[in-house]
């Protein structure tokens, strides 16, 4: 092809498009060209749904991470809100008490604090065997350097022992409670051990009072002595003219002659009638020792705000 | 015949692409440095009229404005084409208008091409130089690049003569 025949063909190629142009513009003002705009789109629809297939994909997975995502956040702010409303139901709670206190100490209002609360003191069983030889000669070691005697250490038990003792703030005669449920009460406290008495112990005696359950509701019984018999518990002096039955519950009356929580014993599982002595009632334990590691003892307190108020 | 369907083909692809994701590619950032590049490919009239007929068909399917891109770009590549054919004749003396490296000529009709893609919307949408600036950097970013590369395999294949004139 000689050079001057392409340059006539190229400039003829120009001006064919040139024409091509002008007649598609016209024919898009004349709207002639909305069946072939038809065509073209048909004609690229079979590829264009393949790759638009292709990335719906990644679409539809990267939407499903972001939706992962999102719900992830959202469980993370749930729970942040959560710890949130626990802590504003704490202060809530808190400013209640203190607000209750400022009020009482006041005198805005008729109630009477108590005089007496009672605070749970957290201990552990130590031994079920009294104290061990290696224990002992460890705590005599140890209160030696601290000047302790050793009527301090209580060395020469043989019953229970628990972890705590006058240091924490622990003293004689003390209940000792799983829950609500007595176990028994402190027999010696030394320095960081006390021996506890259990309920069946045969000098344990505490004041008691039965409750009947019923169809009807609670029914607050009649009051007696509890005592151990070595194996499980008995309950004299309820007069002959009170009503008892097998099943009723045995709740405390007092703790230490002080009214308080009524804390639970067990559940009558005899009751004989003896016509001079009124009734012979036998109680099941509701927990045995053997059952427990964790238990609380039970300490009375002068209540801080009455102190105050009187103050 | 084989490089009339390969055209087609590949005109069609990139239509394809272009309408299948248009979040991703703007309208006519592919086709563009395609359609160039299949006119200057066998320095032909045939190459230019097919270039035209295609950015003809894409204005149809996606009208915007006047169709300013088939006009200009044809004219563009006839110019560049004649200059060549002129540099061939008499021996490298550079006689025509666009007198321009030909590694460059098809990058130089991209930029010419944004610019009237870009133009439209820009027109339309009442915006300064600074605001063209983006649209123009995202056509850019697509077709610059993809335009190189053409240029790239446009030399390979003239060094290893696939790209003969017809």
């Amino acid at each position: 092809m000689s050079s001057a025949h392409q340059i006539h063909g190229l400039w003829t190629a120009f001006a064919c498009v040139l024409l091509m142009t002008i007649a598609a513009a016209l024919a898009d003002r004349l709207q002639l060209l909305s069946g072939v705009r038809l065509i073209l789109h048909d004609a690229l629809s079979p590829g264009r749904l393949v790759i638009a297939a292709i990335p719906e994909n990644s679409k539809h997975r990267a939407f499903a991470k972001a939706k992962d995502q999102q719900s992830q956040s959202y469980a993370t702010q749930f729970l942040e809100l959560q710890q949130d409303r626990r802590a504003l139901l704490i202060e809530n709670a808190q400013l209640h008490n203190r607000l209750r206190q400022l009020t009482n100490s006041k005198g805005y209002s008729n109630h009477h604090p108590k005089l007496t609360g009672f605070d749970l003191i957290p201990a552990r069983v130590l031994s079920r065997y009294g104290m061990p030889s290696l224990l002992r000669q460890a705590m005599i070691d140890a209160g030696r350097s601290h000047g302790l005697t050793r009527s301090q250490l209580v060395l020469d038990t043989h019953g229970i022992l628990l972890d705590r003792g006058v240091r924490n703030g622990i003293s004689e005669g003390r209940r000792v409670l799983n829950g609500s449920v007595v176990l028994g009460r402190i027999d010696r406290a030394g320095r960081w051990v006390s021996q506890l008495v259990p309920v069946t112990n045969q000098s344990y005696s505490a004041r008691i009072r039965l409750v009947r359950r019923s169809a009807r509701g609670t029914q607050m019984g009649v009051e007696g002595l509890l005592e151990g018999t070595g194996d499980a518990c008995h309950v004299s002096g309820v007069p002959d003219t009170a009503s008892v039955a097998i099943g009723d519950e045995v709740f405390s009356a007092d703790i230490d002659g002080m009214t308080g929580p009524h804390l639970y014993y067990g559940t009558v599982v005899g009751a004989d009638f003896e016509s001079a002595a009124g009734w012979s009632i036998a109680v099941k334990p509701a927990i045995l020792l053997s059952d427990v590691e964790d238990v609380s003892v039970l300490v009375p307190r002068l209540n801080a705000a009455h102190l105050s108020a009187l103050d | 015949m084989r490089f009339v369907v390969a055209r087609v083909i590949l005109a069609w692809g990139a239509m394809i692409i272009e309408q299948s994701r248009p979040d991703l590619l703007p309208a006519g950032a592919v086709l563009l440095p395609v359609v160039i590049a299949g006119m200057l490919w066998n320095r032909s009239a045939g190459g230019v009229v097919a270039g035209g007929v295609v950015l003809i068909l894409d204005w149809i399917a996606r009208r915007q404005g006047l169709p300013l891109l088939p006009v200009v770009l044809s004219l563009g590549v006839t110019l560049m084409l004649l200059q060549s054919s002129s540099i061939h004749q008499w021996g490298g003396r550079r006689t025509r208008v666009l007198q321009t490296p030909e590694w460059v000529q098809p990058s130089a009709l991209t930029v010419v091409g944004i610019g009237l893609l870009t133009g439209p919307a820009i027109v339309a949408h009442h915006a300064n130089f600074l605001d063209t600036l983006p649209v123009f950097g995202k056509y850019a970013m697509i077709s610059l690049p993809l335009s190189v590369l053409l240029t790239v395999l446009m030399k390979l294949a003239d060094e290893f003569g696939l790209r003969q004139s017809t």
